[in-house]
This record gives structure tokens, sequence and C-alpha cells, in this order.
């Protein structure tokens, strides 16, 4: 009977076949066996994965349902695939991480083209190195953070790469800790409920060509260095407490050719220090730039700032970081030699800005006429403005980045 | 002689119907309307989404609706003074013709309102927003009429009292925001945000401003002071103190104006 | 009838009546005369109840003006040189007279007829001369049956054949028991018209009584002549 069933390594799973679940497949295949789930809703929880290079593959519609028991898939094994399969229902709990599809220990995993629906936590990885997370659909219906889990959640890996995946309404769409050495490319993450990237003690990371739209908090950066960041689109994050980037204790890394659109602040910096900022947009944001500061020694410039309410919000009057070369949509100076550099200086930072930074209910005049009157004075007598943070060589044109 | 019933219904509404007549057919009127309409129009047409809109409207309403509720009510007074004696030798009680005069023009304001500033928001697809702004702008054309009304009949001096609503115009619209910042400034030290909300809402401008703001997406803006003030707008407590506020700047002026003009010499 | 006793008002430091005393008849056109702020208007828009007094009474057929503003309906009133709104037209605002009286008839298509307004009736003031609203002004005062007409220079701006027409029908109401009381700076007018006059100088009155009167006390050779002497007589004293 078992030799109907083992051809060439592959084990076959199917609801009316003598293989019924996963968990069943596991215990007879062999490593570096293949494990194919035919069409089916097969409803298993607490499936221990624990031979290497299993490929796990899904045919059809194949469903794993936890049906809110426990935790669908821990894979211990290294070099385990898992790829075209669907996995849901995997229950909230307060106590212990549950996960779609847990991965703790191992290398070399691959979990490609799979569907994550309304489980807790989705793609969880642990103690792992060298694993490919590609094009996943990854979808919760959470609606409080609480009760809510990571769609893609790393923690103590390196050599991850993260691609191709789109993560909606989780906690936090993609979660790093202590990840290092890893590239998070061309993902989207939306309407999550707290940070569409949420990234700590994580170094010499990429992410590139993501997008991160309507996501409660936005993306937060934190207690990292030597980061790459670069075409991304953070747009939308709007809210309270909203960032297109929050950056917080931020050493080394590099900002270039990024779109940051209509977020409550674009990118937010705290402690952030020795990281150039170039060649972005920065359009229709409440605040572009909102730059703490204990931030000291960054570099912005050639960058474009277009209809942003605020430019550059400050709680200092110095400035520890360099301004220059941007195009600021609200510079009316002019530009008699004609070399594309306007003639007088341009402060970024206006009177209003600073005053609501520091003096946080001056907030409830936005909009009023006392502060468009403000305004004015201060493009009639720039000498009002109390801050030193100053553009020296404003641009006259819109930066066309490469 | 044969005299009817002194107290014929028809006479209660004949002044009043008299004011709204001569009001809406000047043509300061008719161009306040039409320049308003035209004014809402084009700053809906050029918003990308109903935030903007929602906002172009207000900063637009808080300019033009307390300035022309201001000065109209004044400038209006004012040219019907003579006739106001013709008026007042007619068999009517003081009280009756005060009252017709600020329903009248209250009327006539907030009609060039719905049709300057709702009916654009309407056609343009805003309804919920028309609707709200239309309230808006019932209490506050109530409000500037009743004030204005008030200065007009406490001076007589027809240039102080245009004066008078000119600085009291500036006072709602910039100097109260100008005061309080100093008051945020200079008290920086203090807790002042638990009282910022009661200080604030007493300016109808300002509430007006506010509650335009936090229905916005420029309520994310506001910071902590905007959820202190959004929670206190949204209890009862809030909704009370802003209503019985907001009625003090109707019933006081209107009450202090009709005092006077009871006992004026014409 | 009209009864002024004691009349006293001061606007802020002018003594501008000190206690004025008169009574008018009816069917008897009586003048108030006198010099510019001698305080003819003041105590004009006393009776009216548009100035409050300091002190003193007013009974207009009896009835105290403090008691209410019904007296109002029993007085016909023509301000001088009257400037009605100008977006209205004479026909509503005769239309807006009518309702806030209390007459069951009124004679206002007669007396548009008498003037020859018809054709300006749906012009609004604006587009009126001086005279066709000092005409309006006469049909808003004459089309109640009123016991009372107060007229305040009301042949001002009125073409000579108009003023003769009004002055027959003052004459036409006082003989019908009207109580005429008329204020004029036209001395034959007032000759023409009045049969009592109230003098007043200074905010006080300095004569009451028939015009003829005056003439006699003062052996003056006509109105004019007489009045002239009632003020050096009473600058004299």
């Amino acid at each position: 009977m078992l030799t109907n069933i083992l051809i060439a390594g592959t084990v076959v799973v199917c609801p009316d076949c003598d293989v019924r679940g996963l968990k069943q497949a596991v215990s007879i295949a062999q490593p570096y066996d293949t494990i194919l789930i035919k069409e089916g809703h097969y409803k298993e929880d607490s499936i221990i994965v624990d031979k290497p290079g299993l490929v796990i593959m899904g045919e059809g519609e194949a469903v794993i349902d936890a049906n809110q028991k426990w935790e669908a898939i821990l894979v211990i094994a290294d070099s385990v695939t898992v790829t075209g399969l669907t996995i849901m229902n995997v229950p909230v709990s307060y106590i212990h991480d549950h996960a779609a599809l847990k991965f703790d220990g191992v290398s070399g995993c691959q979990i490609i083209n799979n569907t994550f629906i309304n489980n807790f936590f989705a793609i969880y990885l642990a103690h792992s190195e060298g694993c490919l997370v590609k094009d996943n659909y990854i979808k919760s219906n959470a609606k409080r953070e609480m009760a809510a889990g990571n769609g893609i959640h790393a923690w103590y890996c390196h050599d991850l790469y993260i691609t191709g995946n789109t993560v909606i309404q989780h906690r936090d769409g993609i979660y790093f800790e202590f990840v290092d050495n890893s590239f998070i490319e061309g993902n989207y993450s939306t309407k999550n409920l707290r940070y569409g990237l949420h990234f700590m003690f994580s170094d010499r990371d990429v992410y590139s060509h993501n997008t991160f739209v309507n996501n409660g908090a936005g993306t937060a950066v934190m207690y990292s260095r030597l980061i790459s960041l670069y075409n991304n689109i953070f747009e939308k994050n709007w809210g309270g407490a909203s960032y297109g980037i929050l950056l917080k204790e931020i050493y080394d890394c590099k900002i270039y050719n990024n779109i940051f659109r209509e977020n409550t602040v674009g990118l937010y910096m705290e402690n952030c220090n020795r990281t150039p900022i170039e060649h972005n947009d920065f359009i229709g944001n409440g605040w572009a730039l909102r730059v703490m500061a204990n931030s000291q020694d960054n570099l912005v410039s050639m960058n474009n700032f277009i209809d942003n309410m605020f430019e550059v919000a400050t709680n200092s009057r110095r400035s520890f970081n360099k301004f220059n070369k941007n195009y600021w949509s609200k510079y009316n100076g002019y530009d008699l030699d004609r070399d594309g550099i306007g003639d007088i200086p341009y402060r970024p930072v206006s009177l209003t800005s600073y005053l609501i930074e520091n003096y946080e209910a001056i907030s409830l005049m936005i909009e009023s006429y006392f502060l468009k009157l403000l305004d004015l004075l201060e493009k009639i007598a720039p000498s009002i403005n109390p801050v030193g943070l100053v553009d020296r060589e404003p641009l006259m044109e819109r930066v066309k980045h490469d | 002689m044969q005299l009817r019933n002194l107290s014929s219904g028809s006479k209660q509404l004949s002044l009043f119907e008299h004011y709204i007549n001569d009001i809406v057919r000047g043509k300061w009127f008719i161009a306040y309307t039409v320049l308003l309409f035209a004014l809402i129009y084009a700053v809906l047409m050029f918003s990308f989404e109903t935030s903007q809109a929602v906002v172009g409207v207000m900063n637009l309403v808080i300019f033009i609706v307390p300035a022309v509720g201001l000065f109209f009510t004044s400038m209006y007074y004012y040219s019907r003074r003579e006739f106001m004696e013709f008026i007042l030798s007619q068999p009517v009680s003081r009280t009756f013709v005060y009252f017709s005069f600020y329903m009248a023009m209250t009327l006539a304001m907030i009609f060039s309102f719905i049709l300057g500033v709702s009916v654009p928001m309407f056609i343009q697809g805003f309804i919920p927003e028309a609707i709200k702004m239309s309230l808006w702008g019932v209490l506050l054309n109530m409000i500037f009429v009743a004030i204005s009304l008030m200065v007009s009949v406490l001076t007589d001096d027809r240039v102080r009292g245009l004066g008078t609503v000119l600085l009291l115009w500036f006072f709602f619209t910039i100097f109260y925001d100008a005061v309080l910042t100093a008051v945020i400034i200079y008290f920086r030290d203090y807790p002042i945000e638990k009282f910022i909300p009661f200080v604030i809402a007493i300016n109808p401008v300002d509430d007006f401003r506010i509650s335009t703001l936090l229905s916005t997406n420029i309520a994310a803006m506001l910071g902590y002071s905007g959820a202190v003030i959004k929670h206190f707008f949204g209890r009862f407590f809030g909704v009370l103190y802003v209503t019985f506020l907001q009625s003090l700047w109707v019933i006081v002026p209107f009450l202090v104006g009709l005092w006077k003009f009871r006992k004026k010499d014409f | 009838m009209i009864k002024v006793e004691n009349l006293k008002k001061r606007f802020g430091k002018l003594q501008v009546l000190h206690g004025v005393s008169f009574d008018t008849e009816d069917g008897k056109c009586t003048a108030i005369m006198g010099p510019n702020a001698s305080g003819k208007t003041t105590t004009i828009k006393s009776i009216l109840g548009l100035v409050v007094p300091d002190e003193g009474t007013i009974t207009v057929n009896g009835m105290d003006i403090r008691k209410g503003f019904q007296y109002r309906n029993l007085i016909g009133y023509m301000p001088q040189i009257p400037t009605f709104p100008e977006n209205i037209t004479p026909r509503e605002l005769i239309n807006l007279t009518i309702k806030l009286r209390t007459y069951e008839k009124n004679y206002s298509q007669e007396l548009i007829e008498l003037f020859e307004i018809e054709e300006h009736l749906d012009k609004p003031f604006s587009a009126l001369s001086g005279g066709t609203r000092q005409k309006v002004n006469a049909v808003l005062a004459f089309m109640f049956d009123v016991p009372i007409l107060i007229l305040d220079e009301p042949t001002v701006g009125l073409d000579p054949v108009s003023s003769r027409k009004l002055k027959n029908l003052i004459k036409e109401r006082k003989q019908k028991g009207v109580d005429v009381i008329i204020t004029s700076h036209i001395v034959s007018e007032i000759e023409q018209l009045a049969d009592d006059m109230v003098f007043l100088l200074e905010g006080q009155v300095i004569f009451e009584g028939p015009v003829k009167e005056a003439i006699e006390q003062t052996q003056g050779e006509d109105l004019e002549d007489a009045i002239a002497k009632l003020i050096q007589r009473q600058q004299a004293a």
C-alpha cells in the first residue's frame, strides 16, 4: 500500500487519499521529499515539520485551516520550502505568539507564493538565517492593536530576503528585531494597525522599492546603523502619531530617492546622526521633516519640498545639520545671476512652525488668521525668524532625480 | 372712526417682510451673495479632496462671514436711521421693531450664506459637510448680526459705530488668537492644556475653525492639545458649554441692544 | 387734543426743553414756531414718542403716551424731508403703513389721484424726485381718518400746485374737527393755516394763544413783525 503513494519521493495529500493531512504526510515523508497537497480544506493545527529539505507544495486551493485552535505549522528543520499553500484562522493569544508559519532556528528556508488569511502572526522567523520570503499575500482582519500580530515577523535572524510580499491589516506589516544583513525589497504594506514596517536593533540592512500606504503609525526604524533606504514610497500615513518614517537612534544610514507623500510627518528624526538625506520628494505632508535637536551631522540636500503645510520643524534655535541645495516650493526668492540657485538664503523652519514645535498648544491656532498674519510678517521681515536652520543655496527649480 | 383688531397677524409679519425686501434688493447684498458663491465655488473646484475643500471653505467663511455680518448690519442700520423715525411714529412697539429688524437682517444673512456657501457645496456633492457648514452659518450670523446691531444702537455716531465694528471684527478674527498665543507662550511651564479648550471655546470663530479642522485630516496635526479639545468637544459637558457660550453671544448683545433701543431718543 | 405739561429734556449737557406746556384743540390748527434750536423738533418728537422726556406729561386725546404705543394710531405724521428706503416702492410703503395701522378704511387711492403719483407707485424711492417723495409723505399722513395730524414743514419741496392742494387738504381736515399741528418757516403759510400759535425760544414757551392775539398783543403789523417783537421782548426781559 505504501508503494502506491510513495512515488519518487513525493507524498500526496488530498481529502480522499490515504494521507489526509499534512501532519500525517510529514510523519511518513523522508527528508528532501516533496509533500504535494491537493486542493482541499484541511482542518489541522500544531503541525511540526522536523525533517530537513522538505518541499511542502499546495496545488489548487490547498487550505490549512487552524480553525482558531493553535499554531498551524512550526518548522524546526533546515532548508524547508513552503509554497502555494493557504493558511488561515490561527487564533489570537496573549501568551503565545501563534503563527501560521513559524520557523525556529533554521537556515535556508523558502516561503514562496503562499496566502495567509486571518492569522494572528502570519510568517514568523526566529533565530533563522538565509531565508527567502517571496510573493506572499498576507491579510488579517484585526481591529485592535492589542489583539493583532505581525504579518512578517523576524527576530534574531540574518541574511533574509523579503521581497514582493503584500501585507494588509496586521499589527505591524513587517517586523524586524535583531535582524542583520537583510534585504526588504518591493513589498507592499498597507492598513496595518501600527507600523507598515517596524524595525529595531537591526544593522546593515537594505530596504528599497517598498510601498507603505495608510498604516496606523507609518513606519519606524530605530536603534540601527548602516541602513540603506531608497526608492520607497511612504504615503498617506495620517494620524496623530503617524510618520512616513520615524527614525530614532540611527547612525550612518542613507536615505535617498524616496517619496514621502501626504503623511502627517514625512520624516521624523530623533537622535538620527551622520545620515545623508538626498533626492527625496516630500509632497503634501503636514510636516515634511521634523528634526529634533539631538539629531546631528545629517545632510539634507537635493530634495524637493512641495506643498507641505510646514516644511521643517525643529525644537532648537540652532541647527546641527546641513541643509543645502533643496527645492522649496514656498521659497519666493529671486535668481538674478541665473545659476539656478536663489540669491537669498531660505529658512524652511517658519516662525509658526517653530512656535508650534516649542509650544504644543499653539497647534490649535492652525489655519487661524493670526498664524497667517505671522507668516505674512515673516515674509516681509525675515529677521523675525528665530531659527538658525538655513538653506544657503535654495534651488529655483524642482530637482529631477535620476 | 373704524378700528380693526390691534393684534392682527399681518401686522406682526409686515415690518419683518418690509426689512427683508429692503435688504435683499440692495445692490451690496446681491453683490455679496454672488461673490460668496463664486469664491466658494472656485475653492471647491480647485480642491483635490474633501479635507482641502472643507478647510478652504472654512478659511473663507471665518474671514468673510463675521466681517459682512458686522459691517452690513451696521451700515444698513445707519442708512435707515431716518426711516426708523417714520416707523417708530407708527402704532408699533419698539420691541417689535427691534425684533423685526434683527430677524430680518439675520435671516437675510443666513439666506445669502445658504446661497453662497451651502448651495455650491451641495452642487459639488459635499452634502454632510454642507449641512454642518449651514448650521455654523446660522449660528455665526445670529451672533455677528446681534453684536453689530447692539453696537449700532449704542453708538449714534456712524463713523464711531463702524470703527467699533471694525475693531470687533479684528478682535474675533485675529486679536483673540494673538492674545491666547501670548498666554500659551507666557505660561509654558504650567499645565494650561486643560484650560485652553475652555478659553478658546469662548470665541465663536475659533469654535467654528477648530470643530471644522477636527472633522478633517488636519485634526492629526493638532497634536496633544487637539486630542484634548476633541475629547472636550465630544463630551456632553463640552457641547453644553459651547452651546451655552454661543447662545450668550446671541442673547447678551441682543438684549443689551434691545434695552438701549427701548429707551433711546431718535 | 394734545396736552403737553412741563416738558423737560436734556441731551448731554444741553438742556433743550425747560418745562414746555401747551394745549392744542380739535378743529384747530396750531403752529409750533420758533427759531432754530428752540426745541420745536424735540417737542414734536416727544409727542410722537421718538424722544423720551426727562420730565413732564403728554396726553393725546386723554391717553398718557407713556401707557403704550396705541395712541400713535390716532396720529398722522408727515416728517420733514423724509428719506425713504431706496429699494422699496411707494406702493409697498403705503401697504406697510396700512398694515401697521388699524383702520378699516383708507383714502390712499383718492390721495394718489389728487397728487398725481400713480405712475411712480412701483418705482423704488431711489428713482423718485424730492417732490414726489414729499407727495408720498403726504399720502402716508393723510390716508387715514386720524383725529390728529402732525406736519413738519409739509410744503417743503412741493411745487406750487401741489402745495396748494395740500393746504386745501389741511383746511378740509380742520373743518372736519381734526387737531392739526404744524411747523413751518414760511410765515405766510402759518397765517393762512394756523389758528393758534405756540412760540418756543430756547426751550421755553414765550407765547401761546391765537395768532391774532399775538399780533394784537405785540402791536405788530403782521405775524412776521409780531414774531420779531416777541423775540425782542423776551431778550429784553
